[in-house]
């Protein structure tokens, strides 16, 4: 029983870590609070089910097409209307209010296009559940897992082996100085904005898989950026952890605290670690700290 | 009698030690100039004296009273002054503005003195303005007072953070590298203001000065004495004369390999002031 | 012949936008003027009793973007959980006058006292910095909302308190919705002038000086940290207020009126109107009020149109509605100036 929910956890917690990563990297490159991330992933589980159901694709293809239109559509938002508020020198504010005007236009746009009902996904998806060591699990969680691990693995790779990943974390960590050295920083900001789309539209795959998609889906990815702060903000191992961390707390705690106080487990870590350790559980570099 | 005493005062970031076991002493009216390589701690000795930082440990007195552990902005009300490296000014607030402002601890500020707006208080109001003009006339800013602080050019700019700091007469004053930007003839006009403020007696007493600074010809020719910071810890210490010549010192700047070209100018300066000056005003 | 409305030549207008551009009125002309025809509105829309209600509420709303103004625009706090004031607020209100039978004036005077409680308990977040205060603010506010809708035996939980009793004041029934727009309108009367006597006094000139650079405010003898949590009690304490008045305008209170998405909306409202200024705040309330009533026709294309319009503000009119009048002011009066 508890295995069973501890494994649950970490399949709840690799989407909230997929998502809480592209929340993290947004703000580790330009300091902003993204209000419509988990639109992302919203978006990307509507995009999932069209490609599913309508056009009969194999789930792989779902999942990565998927990815990438969530990816092109958090650049193209950042082009039009992130960017050119930043350039003109805005102020946070400013920048968050966009991104909540952005949040309300995906999500309503999607509210046209694919219908206010929830759309499930086709059972081929799910798979008939598997009985190891005496816990019930369904493939699909399995496989979500996995693949949410392995992405991790090849975004670190990304981040450390090739030149587009190693000039973006070089201009998230100081952006005048990139610039300097001819790194073109607004093209980093827009590969941030593709991968951390694309990672929320993976996600979005993943959770509309387990329960369904809709337009409203948006919230339950909000909750990510509680994995966010918790794994340090700007930290992208830790909010990778983090999500883990917070799929296991959630699905322990409405277990065997109450389901609906769940969000306050979860914003309440947020405060506290906000106070005592803004750099998160894992990082010490950063603080938040006046 | 000793207007600042530190004792043995250690700040560390993150395993770094800015500032390690510095001792100083700070006599009434005295111009003590702080030098040192890039990093070496300066600033952060600054921010420890005014309340910015907490200290890591050791103890700082000021006036004879311990004042360790109080906060910036009481220190402020005791009557610590200071400018910062990079011009800390209010930008949507005219000169006049932001001199007056020095003046926060003096003023009437009850909030409901505010509201109802007493005779009282409109006319501490009143007192402040006329103070803050006065201090702009003495900088030497005279007319710029409803100009927005933002819009004059560097140099002056400085001096509006200066008179903010003096408005309130402090008793002690500090200076993070005041000619920095300035050209040659600022400098000229900035030993002279350094001097003046120097002179001043307040309540009886002169007002004493610290001042970073890496140009050399200013630390040099207003300096009663100097000392000298190398990598948190203070390696020398006396009349600008004897710290020309001081061998650690050279070796320190010479030997530094932070920020190698402006430590490589300031020797150059070290050696040039040296030959200029023909020794600062010495003895405090 | 010359009009009697000038002043040595020059329309008394024109004197007015300059004074008070300079910033040299306690309280200007305009705001007189405004708070005059505030008191009148009601004979004019008498017909129309349901505008009157529309408007009892965005005042109500008013007394919230006020106190965020001054959090927000001057204090430079960004605060993403100012609903929590409210919220708690209003359901002191409700719970004192429905359950106790608490008085109508002493619930209204409790409320605000746990608006200002909400704000000490936001306090200890108070030294984070920027980002930072907001996501704790944030969570802080969801956190709230929960305890608004799962402490189902004080607050009945997300169905919530229904049949309030009106406000009662001095044997007037504030339940048409005439007599309630006389008891909020002096609130946000009375909350205007203080915030504004507040403003142009030293401590206003503290916050503005915070808000340009911590910094040098430190160095004068600034003590933030109080300046910041003085600014976040006075504002969450309006908030209380606003939520008792609320709770007996509605005559009912559930916990979605006081979820994170009304921060963000109190937010929204405070950078339509324009940043840093009270009479923005104000604008600000009733354009985005304005938007959510009249584009109603627009059925399901509201939400997106309205999404739109925050990121063409947020794009081309960074400053707000604020922003722009005072841009065209100013732009006016120089252009008289160089005749």
């Amino acid at each position: 029983m508890l295995l069973g929910q501890i494994v649950y956890g970490l399949v709840i917690g690799s989407i909230y870590s997929l998502i809480a990563i592209g929340f993290s990297m947004v703000f580790q490159a330009i300091g902003l609070l993204n209000f419509a991330h988990q639109e992302f992933m919203m978006l990307g589980g509507l995009i999932g089910y069209t490609l599913a159901v309508t056009l009969n694709l194999p789930a792989p293809l779902v999942v990565l097409l998927a990815g990438l239109g969530a990816g092109c559509i958090a650049v193209a938002i950042e082009k039009v209307g992130i960017s050119p508020i930043r350039h003109r020198g805005g102020a946070e504010i400013n920048l968050i209010i966009a991104t909540i005007g952005w949040g309300i236009i995906l999500s309503n746009a999607a509210m046209l296009t694919w219908d206010a009902y929830p759309l499930g996904y086709p059972q081929r998806f799910q798979g008939k559940p598997l009985n190891l060591g005496g816990i019930s699990i369904v493939p699909q969680n399995l496989v979500i897992l996995g693949a949410g691990i392995l992405l991790m693995i090849l975004l670190q790779l990304f981040f450390k082996r090739t030149w587009t990943g190693q000039s973006m974390r070089a201009a998230a960590e100081d952006s005048p100085t990139a610039a300097l050295m001819g790194i073109d920083t607004d093209r980093t900001v827009s590969w941030t904005f593709f991968i951390s789309g694309a990672l929320g539209g993976i996600a979005g795959v993943f959770v509309s898989s387990i329960f369904y998609a809709s337009f409203e889906m948006g919230l339950i990815g909000l909750r990510c950026f509680a994995a966010a702060v918790l794994g340090g903000f700007g930290n992208i191992v830790g909010a990778m952890f983090g999500g883990l961390i917070l799929g296991i707390i959630e699905t322990l705690g409405a277990t065997y605290i109450s389901s609906a106080y769940k969000d306050v487990i979860a914003y309440g870590i947020v405060i506290v670690i906000l106070l005592i350790r803004p750099t998160g559980i894992f990082a010490a570099r950063r603080t938040g700290l006046t | 009698m000793g207007v600042l005493t530190t004792r043995q005062v250690v700040k560390r970031f993150a395993g770094l030690v800015a500032v390690d076991h510095v001792d100083l002493e700070v006599q009434e009216g005295e111009v003590r100039g702080i030098v040192g390589p890039n990093g070496a701690g300066k600033t952060t000795l600054f921010n420890l004296i005014s309340g910015f930082y907490p200290v890591t440990s050791g103890r700082i007195e000021f006036l004879g009273k311990d004042i360790t552990t109080t906060s910036a902005h009481r220190r402020a009300g005791l009557g610590i002054g200071r400018t910062f490296q990079a011009t800390q000014l209010f930008s949507e607030m005219t000169v006049l503005e932001n001199v007056a402002t020095g003046r926060h601890t003096s003023t009437r500020n009850g909030a409901w003195a505010a509201v109802l707006r007493s005779r009282a208080f409109r006319r501490s109001l009143q007192r402040d303005r006329e103070l803050a003009e006065e201090i702009i006339d003495f900088v030497g800013l005279r007319g710029t007072g409803s100009l927005l602080a933002s819009s004059l050019p560097y140099g002056q700019q400085r001096l509006v953070e200066i008179a903010r700091a003096i408005v309130n007469q402090p008793q002690l004053l500090l200076l993070d590298e005041p000619a920095a930007g300035m050209n040659l003839h600022e400098i000229e006009a900035l030993n002279e203001l350094i001097r003046k403020i120097n002179e001043t007696r307040i309540n009886g007493t002169r007002v004493t000065i610290l001042v970073v600074e890496h140009n050399m010809r200013v630390i040099m020719n207003i300096s009663h004495r100097i000392s000298v910071l190398d990598f948190g810890e203070k390696i020398a210490e006396g009349p600008p004369k004897e710290i020309q010549q001081n061998e650690r010192v050279i070796a320190a700047y010479l030997g530094s390999t932070t920020g190698g070209n402006a430590s490589l100018g300031s020797s150059t300066g070290l050696a040039a002031a040296g030959g200029s000056s023909g020794g600062g005003r010495a003895g405090a | 012949m010359r009009p009697r409305f000038t002043y040595g030549g020059e329309l008394f207008l024109w004197r007015w936008l300059r004074l008070t551009m300079a910033n040299r009125y306690v309280i200007s002309p305009f705001a007189i003027i405004t708070m005059l025809a505030a008191l009148l509105l009601p004979l004019l829309l008498d017909p129309f009793g349901f505008l009157i209600l529309f408007l009892d509420n965005i005042l109500v709303f008013v007394l919230l973007t006020l106190g965020l103004q001054l959090i927000l625009g001057y204090a430079g706090i960004l605060n993403l959980g100012h609903a929590a004031f409210f919220g708690l607020g209003a359901y002191t209100s409700a719970i004192l006058t429905k359950t106790l039978g608490v008085p109508f004036p002493l619930a209204f005077l409790a409320s605000t006292l746990m608006g200002l409680l909400g704000g000490l308990l936001m306090c200890p977040i108070i030294r984070l910095r920027d980002v930072y205060f907001a996501m704790a603010s944030f969570a802080f506010g969801i956190v709230a909302y929960v305890v608004f809708s799962e402490w189902r035996e004080l607050t009945n939980g997300h169905i919530g308190i229904r049949a309030i009793p009106p406000a009662r004041l001095a044997g007037i029934d504030f339940t048409s919705s005439l007599n309630f727009y006389y008891l909020v309108l002096p609130c946000v009367i009375v909350l205007y002038l203080v915030f504004r006597l507040l403003l142009i006094s030293p401590f206003g000139t503290s916050l503005n000086a915070i808000r340009q650079s911590e910094l040098a405010a430190r160095s004068v003898g600034m003590h933030l940290a109080a300046i910041k949590v003085k600014t976040i009690l006075i504002g969450a304490a309006a908030a209380g207020a606003a939520g008792s008045l609320i709770t007996h305008l509605q005559g009912f209170v559930s916990p979605e009126l006081f979820n994170w998405p009304q921060s963000i909306t109190l937010v929204t409202m405070m950078v339509i109107g324009g940043i840093g200024s009270f009479p923005g705040a104000i604008i600000g309330t009733f354009a985005i009020q304005f938007m959510s009533e009249y584009l109603r026709f627009l059925v399901e294309y509201k939400m997106l149109i309205y999404g739109g319009v925050l990121v063409f503000f947020m794009i081309f009119l960074p400053k707000g509605i604020a922003g722009v009048v005072r841009a065209l002011v100013v732009a006016a009066l120089e252009r008289r100036s160089a005749r």
